[in-house]
C-alpha cells in the first residue's frame, strides 16, 4: 500500500472527525478502495474505527481515529517530505571512490563482506580496549 | 568466528527452522551491494503481521536466549540482546519505505557470511529506499545509497526502484543524488 495514501487519509482523520463517507468525498477516491486502505491500516494500528451510535436507520456510522502510532507515522513522514539531501557533492564523490574500491576487491576475487567483518571487529575491538581502560 | 557472526547464525537458525520471513537490512547488508564501512547496529526485517505472530516470535527469541530490551506493541522496532554473547541486534517490524510483501520477499538475496552461514539480505533496491526513507537519514545513509547506484549500476531494476521509491516518498531524493 501506497505511504502517501495512508497520510493522505491519516492527514483527513486528524483535520477533523471524519467517518468513511466524508473521506470519500474529500479524497475523491473509490468507496472500495477506501474501505480497502481503512482496513488495512486498522490491521496495522494506525487507524480505529470508532462507530456511533445513532437512533436512525442505516448502516452505524464508523468515525476514523488516528491513534498513537498513526500520529508518529504522520509525523515521520512530514519530516521525511521536508528533509533536503544532506551530503555535499563532495561526500558523494567519497562514496563513489569506496564503491569503486569494493568492486576492485571482488574483481581481484576478494569477498568484501569477509573484508567488512575484520574491519569491524577491529573496530570493535578498539571500542572494548578503551572502555575498559576508561573503568581502569 | 566472531561472536557476531555466531549469534547471527543462532538467530537466522531459528528464523529458518520456525519458517519466519526475515532479511538484513542496513549495514551489515551493504558490502555486498556499495562500500565497506564499519557499523555497531545489526537489523533485521522481520516480516510479522499479527499480535500473535509477534508474541510467538517474542516467546521464540527467548527460547533460544534472545531477550527483548526494547519493545512496545506500538512499536515498528524490537531491540533484542543475544545474552550468550551479549550482542544487541535490532529487529524491525515496519522497516522505513519497505512494504514488506511477496514482492519484497521475493527479491531477496541469499549470501554467503561465512563458511556455514547463509543469510536473507534486503534487495539493492529496496536497501536504497530503506535508507532514503529513514526518518533519521544523514549523510552516511546517503552516501551508503551512492555507492549501492555506483557499484550496482547494470545490475538494479530500475523501474522496481523508481516506483518504491515513489510509493515511498523519497523518488526526488534520489534522482538528486542519481545526478550528483
Amino acid at each position: 500500500m501506497l505511504l502517501d495514501q495512508r497520510a493522505q487519509i491519516l492527514e483527513a482523520a486528524v483535520s477533523t472527525t471524519c467517518g468513511v463517507r466524508d473521506l470519500v468525498q474529500v479524497l475523491e477516491w473509490k468507496t472500495s478502495k477506501v474501505i480497502f486502505l481503512l482496513r488495512e491500516m486498522n490491521k496495522e494500528k494506525l487507524i480505529d474505527l470508532q462507530q456511533v451510535t445513532y437512533s436512525r436507520r442505516g448502516r452505524p456510522k464508523k468515525n476514523i481515529i488516528c491513534t498513537p502510532l498513526g500520529f508518529e507515522f504522520l509525523e515521520t513522514y512530514r519530516r521525511l517530505k521536508m528533509k533536503p539531501l544532506r551530503a555535499r557533492k563532495e561526500d558523494l564523490e567519497h562514496a563513489v571512490k569506496d564503491a569503486s574500491y569494493a568492486s576492485r576487491l571482488v574483481a581481484n576475487g576478494h569477498s568484501p563482506f569477509q573484508i567488512f567483518m575484520e574491519l569491524n571487529t577491529i573496530a570493535r575491538n578498539i571500542k572494548v580496549s578503551s572502555q575498559t581502560s576508561e573503568t581502569i | 568466528m566472531p561472536a557476531i557472526l555466531r549469534s547471527l547464525h543462532r538467530l537466522l537458525k531459528l528464523f529458518e527452522d520456525k519458517n519466519v520471513p526475515y532479511m538484513i537490512i542496513g549495514g551489515y547488508a551493504l558490502p555486498f551491494y556499495g562500500r565497506i564501512r564499519t557499523t555497531v547496529d545489526v537489523d533485521l526485517a522481520v516480516a510479522i503481521k499479527t499480535d500473535e505472530e509477534l508474541n510467538q516470535l517474542l516467546n521464540l527469541l527467548q527460547s533460544v536466549d534472545f531477550e527483548p530490551t526494547i519493545y512496545s506493541p506500538l512499536n515498528p522496532l524490537i531491540v533484542i540482546l543475544d545474552r550468550k554473547e551479549k550482542i544487541e541486534m535490532e529487529l524491525w517490524l515496519k522497516p522505513g519505505g519497505i512494504v514488506f510483501d511477496g514482492e519484497t520477499l521475493r527479491r531477496r538475496q541469499k549470501v554467503k557470511l561465512d563458511a556455514n552461514i547463509w543469510a536473507w539480505i534486503v534487495s539493492a533496491e529496496d536497501f536504497i529506499v530503506n535508507k532514503l526513507a529513514r526518518p533519521d537519514r544523514g549523510v552516511i545513509d546517503e552516501q551508503d545509497v551512492k555507492s549501492v547506484l555506483t557499484r550496482q549500476e547494470n545490475k538494479l531494476d530500475n523501474e522496481y526502484l523508481q516506483r518504491r521509491a515513489k510509493e515511498a516518498g523519497v523518488l526526488a531524493i534520489l534522482q538528486t543524488i542519481q545526478a550528483l
